[in-house]
């Protein structure tokens, strides 16, 4: 064929070509597989700026997706005024009814008492309110101290100091953390690290019980909040890196002793599965898939540790609680889909037998863990009121699930993955995408998206039942990860992965989100430069309260996502605010600041906050006396006079 | 290729004519350090378990001064090949979970600043592997040989934090930590988490 | 200076194996084209040396003389004599040998390529310095099981064989039942095999990976299916099954067993115990293996002695190195050891 000579013709089929191949490009990125991608997208490349991409806004008093929470008395409601519990309500919607501040007043919040709890590790938890006292319990030493809101700057009430064994330590993946205590039956409940549960008089601070759950030299920690339910204190162990045998414990309320063990991987006698066991989905339906699905004997090892949050409903009496990451990392090295880890269990908590069971990631390549916090909510679908749990998972899925019956019901990203190319609509299995398959021996893969610590990891959302929306702190986070074989040696790690992390695109490693669980789509977000790896509270004045890693508190309109109130804390902010009622009737705000935690994975960012431990209360500027009235009030209470009418 | 395979196997004289020859340069070449591999020790003497026994924790009471710390070499110390072997059982045996593939700490301390809470010098860092610590550093000395043990301590030291066994009293007075990274502007040596 | 370990034959070594007298396939096919070839070549070879003997001896005619014919019509005709038609015939029957040999080749290559019958048995074959992983794949990952250097396979049905190396390159062969397949770091090498005769047969790496290359050897043992059947079902069992409860064991075995997983774990798989090491071969079923060292010597309590104490001595640049065990700890753990069925 005689080559083209005349240029213009040559111009005119190059631009052809170029035409045809950008109009492919075009197609190919506009393409999917789910809804309300292109709505993400929108706000995901919005930039590193502090303010809000609201696409649309709630307007005031509507809730627009027709979700309520849960309610009843069965529920474990404390009264508006007080919050006992981390998730303050067994259904974990962090939400609490009090509306002094609100979206008209936040702006005028300030500091009014802080406290230092004397240890800089990673502060997870959330403080307690209860009967005018606040308690919290600091990470490893694991101090609990109470704080009496009746005297003016909050002084300390009693402290109880448990020494636990110094090997923790050396054994905690990822900081000594306290993800949560709990206030039940005149106690205060939680676990030290070293996998003792403690319950200590919430009045005296004189240690009641103490019972040792698990074995600390072979690599088991407890980081988690315990829950009580009825007469039970549930609790799970942490080591999903160091080739543990994830368990769920059962303690009694008033003794401490154990009552009943589940682990998460094993034959069904262990696992608690029995003849009630009823998954949805049938390549979960079998015998002793917990140690079928694994080499033989693999299971033992194969982690599964119930480290995060637990939710409970009452009315169906299950308790949900997920389980970790697959042990080892390195996959190569346990073919099969490795049940039951990086999913979640509904157990009957009298008994601990196993109702139902999803997992999510089946054969988890990724570190994609499934202990997330599941939301119970009641949700329309398709016209008909559904009880549900929603979890935002590591993975980077939302998933809403029938909590009766296992059934996904509806499931999208809510957040940059890359990993996988959808869900399978029958069999809800992750697609895969062949080139981030990390099987590979000794192969760098390269820009897996979301890194290990996923698009969300344990710090929990919230949900309000007045806007019906869920504000849900999201990571945008990549790796490269080179797996190798790795040996199992009792306490030391049992991992095979090498990892460097990265930010998604954007550049922005957090975002803030409000999500609406219905459509499965984002309705606004708040692009944050540093993580956003605190939880979330959402108040009855419709204002949504969060931190980033480098120490931002910020109140938000929970309709509009605009930023309403900002301050700088002395440290980075890992744990969920919390908001209560003072003895004066005013409603305050606390939250711990203290960085550390999986949020070191980006310690190396210029600007990273120092390490701190301190408490921070804040309150309308009006509902905080003057200065000098306070003074003169401690100085009247420490010479035994009563306290001064507050003016 | 394949024809050679076929006599090794064929005729068993010529096949140890061959391994005699392999192994006599094995021999000849004892000492040079590219041909420690991680399972041969080539017949280095290594300090005593009894001596190092007495290597004490901390400093002592009264007004002796340590030296038997001063005295106790690393006899694979800059040894590349020790090093090398080392290094790989740094990953092999998990060192690397802990304190990461750089050595830079994770759930372990940073093993390449100058903050030693044990010592750092190569009888400390022997030790310290060997006997286990107090805050989950696990015990080794039962599954590794002293061999071994004495091969990883030469990865650590190579990994430039430690200090030779000549300096081991600076080191506890804390001369040996506190230069200042001109570009942090961090003292260097000062553990960088508490 | 004496030689610092021991060359000894091992019950592997009855006799050498051949490439030329296969035991199944896809040797068999290979051989049959090998030794098809061969007599080809032979009979060529030794066609073309009778003719050329004879040329050589056969006198030649005057060259003067020619043979006269007296034809029908009275005229007297002459025909020489050439050797021209030798050449047509032989160039004939060459090409038809070739070109049949040439088909004979592709078509033989082509069938040993890929198994005849979707192969039944998977194997894993994991290449180490210096001795061969073995993964025998199931549909039930639990079924699955973990061996090191010596295997069982059933007559008569086809094994899918996927080789992969952790280290450097090697090449796995087994000359009596199939050619060699190199193990490629970073990929997985896919062959097959089918023995089709009960036997034991030895293969070796072919590819020179390190000092101790000429030591890496295996076997293949092919046995009736039932026979592999009750084999298989013993290498899935852990170590906790094939023992009694641990009050019926003697001392020395327990302390061995205790010496085993402190000392040992960090290296070496019993399964059912907390020995979980990946860096070494599975000792899960030891005492069912013929040799130890990877075809090194004989699997005798004196062997496993020698060579729990001193490996680098009998196998130089081994990654086990000269433990650091006192005598009678070295018994304890040997006689442990002998105890893993």
């Amino acid at each position: 064929m005689q080559p083209v000579d005349n240029p213009s013709i040559r111009i005119a089929f190059r631009s052809l070509i170029s035409l045809v191949f950008a109009g492919a490009a075009v197609t190919a990125c506009t393409t999917h597989e789910y809804p309300g991608r292109r709505a993400n997208d929108a706000g995901d490349s919005s930039g590193v700026s502090a303010a809000a991409t609201s696409s649309t806004s709630t307007p005031a008093g509507e809730n627009v997706t027709g979700a309520t929470a849960p309610t009843g008395p069965g529920w474990g409601i404390p009264a508006d005024g007080d919050w006992t519990t981390q998730g303050r309500d067994y259904a974990n919607t962090r939400y609490s009814p009090l509306a002094e501040i609100d979206t008209s007043n936040v702006s005028s919040l300030r500091i009014a008492w802080s406290f230092n709890d004397g240890v800089l590790h990673g502060h997870e938890g959330t403080p307690l309110v209860a009967n005018n006292t606040m308690y919290l319990v600091t990470p490893f030493p694991d101090i609990a101290y109470a704080l009496d809101l009746t005297k003016p700057g909050a002084p300390i009430k009693w402290t109880y100091r448990p020494n636990p064994s110094p090997i923790a330590i050396g054994k905690a993946c990822c900081d000594v953390v306290n993800r949560g205590w709990q206030l039940a039956d005149g106690k205060l409940i939680y676990n030290l690290l070293d996998g003792h549960t403690v319950a200590v008089d919430a009045a005296t601070g004189k240690e009641l019980w103490r019972t040792q759950v698990y074995d600390v030299t072979q690599g088991v920690t407890m980081t988690m909040a315990p829950v009580i339910v009825k007469d039970k204190v549930l609790v799970g162990n942490s080591g999903g890196e160091m080739g543990v045998l994830g368990s769920l414990t059962a303690l009694d309320l008033k003794t401490g002793k154990i009552d009943w063990q589940a682990t998460s991987t094993g034959p069904d006698s262990l696992v608690k599965i029995g003849p009630d066991f009823k998954p949805f989905y049938s390549w979960m339906q079998g015998k002793n898939l917990g140690e079928t699905t694994w080499p033989a004997g693999a299971w033992k090892n194969g982690a599964g540790a119930v480290w995060g949050w637990i939710t409970y409903d009452p009315d169906l009496n299950l308790i949900y609680a997920g389980t970790s990451n697959t042990g080892p990392w390195n996959a190569q090295q346990r073919p099969g889909l490795n049940l039951w880890t990086s999913g979640v269990f509904a157990r009957d908590p009298d008994t601990g037998m196993a109702k139902w069971a999803f997992v999510f990631t089946p054969h988890n390549e990724w570190d994609y863990d499934g202990v997330n916090e599941n939301i119970l909510v009641n949700l329309p679908i398709n016209g008909k009121q559904r009880k549900v749990m929603v979890q935002f998972n590591r993975n980077g899925f939302a998933y809403t699930i029938d909590r009766a019956t296992g059934e996904v019901l509806m499931v999208s990203p809510f957040g940059h993955e890359n990993w996988a190319s959808g869900i399978d609509s029958v069999t809800k299995m992750p697609i895969v995408v062949p080139e981030k398959k990390t099987e590979v021996p000794g192969h760098w893969v390269r820009d897996i998206c979301p890194a290990d610590i996923g698009v969300k990891d344990e710090q929990p959302a919230a949900f309000s039942p007045r806007t019906g929306l869920f504000y849900v702190p999201v990571q945008n986070i990549c790796m490269d990860y080179k797996g190798r074989e790795v040996s199992y040696i009792a306490g030391t790690p049992y991992w095979g992965a090498d990892m460097t992390r990265h930010v998604g695109p954007g550049g922005n490693y957090g975002e803030f989100i409000a999500w609406n669980a219905s459509t499965g789509k984002k309705v606004w977000g708040i692009p944050e430069k540093f993580l956003v790896y605190s939880g979330v509270l959402v108040t009855g004045g419709d204002v949504a309260f969060y931190g980033t890693v480098d120490g931002w508190f910020r109140a938000v309109n929970a309709r509009t996502g605009k930023i309403l109130w900002s301050q700088k804390l002395g440290s980075g902010i890992i744990g969920a605010p919390m908001t209560f009622r003072g003895p004066d009737g005013h409603q305050y705000v606390s939250v711990l600041a203290g960085v550390g935690g999986a949020a070191m994975v980006t310690k190396a960012m210029p600007g990273f906050p120092a390490r701190g431990g301190t408490l921070y209360t804040f309150a309308l500027d009006s509902s905080i006396p003057a200065q000098g009235a306070q003074a003169s009030q401690s100085s009247a209470s420490s010479n035994g006079a009563p306290a001064k009418e507050k003016r | 290729m394949a024809i050679h395979a076929f006599a090794f196997h064929r005729a068993p004289c010529l096949r140890a004519a061959a391994i005699a020859l392999l192994i006599g340069s094995v021999q000849a070449c004892k000492g040079q350090p590219e041909l420690l591999r991680e399972g041969s020790t080539g017949g280095i003497p290594l300090p005593k378990d009894s001596t190092l026994a007495r290597v004490a924790l901390g400093d002592i009471a009264g007004s002796t001064r340590n030296t038997l710390l001063t005295s106790i070499k690393n006899p694979y110390e800059g040894n590349t090949g020790a090093i090398e072997a080392g290094g790989e059982l740094f990953v092999r045996m998990n060192c690397v979970a802990c304190h990461g593939y750089d050595a830079r700490g994770g759930m372990g301390p940073d093993l390449t600043d100058t903050y030693w809470r044990y010592g750092g010098s190569p009888a400390e860092i022997y030790k310290s592997i060997s006997e286990g610590r107090p805050q989950g550093m696990p015990a080794w000395g039962a599954m590794l040989t002293s061999d071994e043990l004495w091969k990883l301590t030469a990865y650590v030291q190579s990994l430039g934090g430690s200090f030779p066994a000549a300096l081991a009293e600076q080191g506890k007075q804390g001369n040996l930590g506190a230069t200042l990274d001109t570009a942090t502007g961090v003292l260097k040596g000062r553990q960088s988490e508490p | 200076m004496s030689l610092p370990y021991i060359i000894a034959q091992t019950r592997l070594d009855s006799h050498a194996p051949s490439y030329m007298r296969p035991a199944g396939a896809p040797a068999g096919g290979e051989a049959v084209l090998g030794w098809a070839l061969t007599i080809i070549a032979v009979a060529v070879t030794v066609v073309i040396a009778i003719l050329l003997v004879v040329a050589v001896l056969r006198k030649r005619e005057d060259p003067d003389s020619t043979t006269t014919r007296k034809a029908s019509d009275g005229t007297y005709r002459v025909r020489l004599v050439s050797g021209l038609s030798w050449i047509y015939v032989g160039l004939a029957i060459t090409v038809v040998i070739l070109l049949g040999a040439f088909g004979a080749t592709v078509v033989s290559l082509a069938k040993s390529a890929h198994a005849p019958s979707r192969p039944k048995i998977t194997m894993d074959i994991i290449a180490h310095q210096w001795w061969w992983e073995v993964r025998m794949e199931d549909s039930v990952p639990s079924d699955a099981f973990v061996t090191a250097n010596e295997i069982h396979v059933p007559v008569g049905v086809p094994v899918e064989i996927r080789v992969q190396s952790q280290d450097v390159i090697h090449s796995f062969w087994v000359p009596e039942l199939f050619g060699k397949m190199d193990v490629i770091p970073g990929q997985i090498n896919v062959t097959w095999m089918r023995a089709d005769r009960s036997g034991t047969y030895r293969g070796a790496c072919a590819e020179y990976c390190g000092l101790q290359h000429a030591h890496m050897a295996f076997a293949i043992t092919a046995e009736p299916q039932k026979m592999y059947d009750k084999w298989a079902a013993a290498q899935r069992a852990t170590s906790a099954s094939s023992l009694p409860p641990n009050a019926a064991l003697p001392p020395n075995v327990l302390r061995g067993e205790t010496i085993f997983v402190s000392t040992c774990s960090g290296c070496h798989a019993v399964r059912g115990t907390n020995a979980l090491g990946r860096l070494g071969p599975d000792l899960t079923h030891l005492a069912s293996r013929q040799t130890i060292g990877a075809g090194l010597i004989d699997n005798t309590p004196a062997n496993l002695m020698r060579w729990v104490s001193d490996a680098q001595a009998m196998k130089p640049g081994v990654l086990m190195p000269r433990m650091d065990l006192r005598h009678d700890d070295v018994a304890a753990v040997v006689s442990y050891l002998t105890t893993l069925h």
